[in-house]
């Protein structure tokens, strides 16, 4: 499978955001349920092209309003790749591509199930550190 | 209207009140507790921002942990100025709200990032310390247990050592 340089994690807290274009480690939760095959998802986009970008931005949830109100966060594949092979991550941490009908980008950064709390953390932490940039919604 | 005395040396702030050091037996060991009160105002500039952040908080128990918490960690940056160790240069630490309910009490610095996660589950709270490649990569993590002092201390250390 062929993966691009970079993946985008949309924001859709303002607050999750700081003043010198950081993110928290916040904007990183994974899904709470574990699925069949013992990973939980972090919904991304994966910056394909630049209609990627586009994509995400115009994503809308049920009562019209934007899913990802804030912009999004870059996440380059260098430093997942990097944070994966980790001593400490190995085999917790991957990710997938999984297209959806209407957003064929759509991917996910996929984490072990059976993690504690605060190992959970530590790795949103690893993927909030490794942020390249993040842009705000004009 | 309250008087202030400046102490220029560690640049804490007090309140010119009938309390004195004299009143007290300066055992001048590490954890003395009854100076704290003098130099951890109840809402210093370490702590205040995230103390507003978690009033919003929509689980209130995980905020009233979380302000424990905060308290505890002005406890021991104060208890650490009065052996004169200069750390006003230590900048706040930021709380933030996630949408699972948890209180994530995160410092954010450019190559390294230490957080606290109160979990709505008391028992799952925890902290971390993530860096880059230029300070070694660390990845730690543990739990906030009763015995986290030495831990605090550690990461303020880092904190100190590298800001």
């Amino acid at each position: 499978m062929l993966y691009p340089e970079g993946c985008l994690r949309g924001l859709s807290v303002i607050d999750h955001v700081l003043e010198d274009g950081s993110v928290s480690t916040a904007a990183f939760n994974f899904s709470e349920v574990t699925r069949g095959d013992g990973w939980k998802e972090l919904s991304i986009n994966w910056d394909d092209d630049e209609n990627s970008k586009e994509t995400l931005l115009n994503q809308r949830k049920e009562n019209g309003e934007f899913q990802f109100k804030v912009g999004y966060a870059v996440v380059p594949r260098s430093e997942l790749d990097h944070l994966i092979h980790q001593p400490t991550v190995n085999g917790t941490l991957s990710y997938e591509r999984s297209p959806l009908e209407n957003n064929k980008y759509h991917g996910n950064i996929l984490l072990k199930g059976t993690l504690t709390k605060p190992t959970i953390r530590k790795l949103q932490a690893g993927l909030a550190l490794i942020v390249s940039r993040v842009v705000q919604r004009p | 209207m309250t008087t202030y005395w400046q102490e220029t040396d560690s640049k804490q702030f007090f309140p010119n009140q009938s309390r004195s050091y004299q009143i007290y037996i300066a055992n001048e060991t590490f954890g003395e507790r009854p100076f704290q009160s003098f130099f951890a105002s109840a809402e210093s500039r370490l702590i205040k921002s995230a103390l507003e952040t978690i009033r919003i908080a929509p689980n209130q128990e995980v905020a009233d942990e979380a302000r424990r918490f905060l308290f505890r960690l002005q406890e021991t940056v104060s208890s650490l100025q009065q052996l004169n160790f200069d750390l006003s240069f230590i900048q706040p630490i930021r709380a933030f709200i996630s949408e699972d309910n948890t209180v994530l009490l995160e410092w954010i610095f450019r190559n390294y990032r230490i957080g606290f996660s109160i979990e709505e589950n008391a028992n799952e709270s925890g902290w971390y310390l993530v860096s880059k490649r230029e300070l070694g990569e660390i990845s730690a993590s543990g739990y906030l247990n009763p015995n986290i002092k030495n831990t605090l201390l550690w990461l303020i250390n880092f904190v100190v050592s590298h800001s």
